[in-house]
């Protein structure tokens, strides 16, 4: 594992920035993402221009309203998110094969062995601008430690490169928070020790270390020497997300037939939903039941044809069901299993401006990102729930 | 200020090297264009794609329009006026 250069490259205030690009009236204003509904959640996001108000991404929307009263606040739009990301991605993989998509705004590209990284990175920033109007910041590093704390370092529309050799000289007066992992608990923790920056932590033997903070003892001890072999995890190397489904635990004991067939239509309703709009199409059913007093019992079955039909999950489930003998129930769930592309046409046209070249190979590395953020899309009405028993969702 | 629309609307569009574009649009009666396309996106609703574009008119409102590949239909999303 020598000689390795990582680049992290994290897309500058990515949600506002969007907003920015495809509202150019957004364009130097203090944009406010915020999650829905508008009133009452709270920032997702904040533009460069509304950052020096105090506004943050977590607080109330209607705290950040107070502080900033002339800002822009608009509802966040994660499918237009997640389009961009994926432009990113496929600008990324012009570059090379090893990316790894760290999060939504996030990827760690694998530039071992090539001559100039630092004249790669100058071109990537310059591609990326061009065909997407983001800045990102890019940190250019010997492991994906020291290139992520890299790209923190100039932000926005940054570039820094720390060779090896210079590693334990640009960590060292960092505040230990900027270590990936070291949330605001631990570094309270290290904090009441006396430790406050990489060169503190670097002074605590292993022993010590391990003493206090069990198997992540090892792991600070070789962060704060800016040691990092974590691998890449590469596109192709995602797992395929093979099953979906969503469980409803009840306040009450549920006694009918009529009302399970309630909840079997609301989360099929739910599932055919979010199956459809991820071109995705299940290949069997699995329904789990957890009768009161009792271990959840699953039962599952293929399907003749791969669907996204609720009213064929809805049914399938309902046979599944009728063939237990369940009399008290304390919760329901139905999972779309054997999950398979419904994109058929692999080389069709690409007819439409927002075509991304390659997006079909991008479909798990998408998944993976809509999984972790959520569709953002907005459910139908479909409860059919009798008023007897109020479900929780949970899924 | 953000108004949200959602109505659909006539639209003349074109092929340019492949790629559709909004020409004029029409609504209530009444027709804008040129338009200059400021950015454009997609998403999926099931398994129909639907294709936005942020149009410019002139330089005080900026309309979102949608296609839907569902019913080829085009709806104006909402106008920011600035
Ligand atoms: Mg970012």
């Amino acid at each position: 594992m020598t000689d390795r250069v990582i680049l992290h490259v994290d897309a500058d205030a990515f949600f506002a920035s969007v907003e920015q690009i495809t509202n150019p009236f957004l364009k130097g204003k203090p944009v406010v993402v915020c999650g829905l509904p508008l009133e009452h959640g709270v920032v997702t996001a904040a533009s460069y221009e509304a950052r020096p108000y105090g506004v943050k991404a977590g607080m109330p929307v209607a705290q950040a309203r107070k502080l900033l009263p002339d800002g822009y606040f608009v509802p966040v739009n994660i499918p237009k998110y997640l389009f961009f990301s994926t432009r990113l991605l496929s600008i990324y993989l012009q570059m090379t094969p090893r990316v790894e998509a760290y999060s939504v705004d996030e990827v760690f590209l694998d530039l071992s062995g090539v001559a100039d990284p630092w004249k790669q990175a100058v071109e990537l920033k310059r591609q990326i601008a061009q065909e997407t109007g983001l800045t990102v910041s890019i940190g250019i590093g010997p492991n994906k430690l020291i290139a992520k704390i890299a790209s923190d370092l100039d932000k926005p529309d940054g570039l820094t490169m720390v060779l090896p050799e210079q590693a334990l000289q640009v960590l060292g007066p960092l505040p230990v928070e900027r270590c990936p992992g070291i949330g605001p608990k631990t570094a309270a923790n290290l904090k009441a020790l006396g430790i406050v920056t990489f060169s503190d932590l670097a002074q605590v033997p292993l022993a010590k270390l391990r003493w206090w903070f069990g198997k992540n003892g090892e792991k600070l001890y070789w962060a704060a020497r800016g040691v990092d072999e974590t691998p890449m995890v590469l596109l192709d190397q995602l797992p395929p997300l093979k099953s979906k489904g969503h469980e409803i635990t009840f306040d009450q004991p549920m006694r009918s037939v009529e009302a399970a067939q309630a909840v079997i239509w609301e989360i099929s309703g739910r599932l055919g939903f979010e199956f459809r709009s991820q071109q995705r199409l299940a290949g069997g059913i699995r329904l789990k039941v957890k009768p009161v007093g009792g271990k959840a019992v699953t039962r599952q079955t293929r399907l003749l044809a791969a669907t996204a039909d609720e009213r064929v999950i809805a049914k399938t489930a309902f046979q599944l069901f009728r063939q237990g003998n369940f009399t008290e129930l304390r919760g329901l769930g139905i999972y779309g299993i054997y999950l398979v592309s419904s994109v058929k046409d692999q080389n069709q046209l690409h007819l439409f401006p927002e075509d991304i070249p390659g997006e079909e190979r991008l479909q798990t590395a998408i998944d993976h990102l809509k999984q972790k953020y959520g569709e953002g899309i907005v459910v139908p009405a479909l409860n059919l729930l009798s008023s007897d028993f109020k479900g929780s969702g949970k899924g | 200020m953000i108004e949200e629309i959602g109505e659909d609307v006539k639209v003349l569009a074109s092929f340019v090297n492949g790629k559709l574009q909004p020409v004029i649009f029409k609504w209530r009666n009444r027709t804008y264009q040129p338009l200059t396309i400021a950015s454009s996106w997609s998403d999926y609703e099931g398994q129909f794609k639907r294709v936005y574009f942020s149009v410019l008119t002139d330089q005080s409102n900026l309309y979102e329009l949608c296609f839907h590949t569902r019913n080829f239909q085009w709806c104006l999303v909402r106008i920011h006026h600035d």
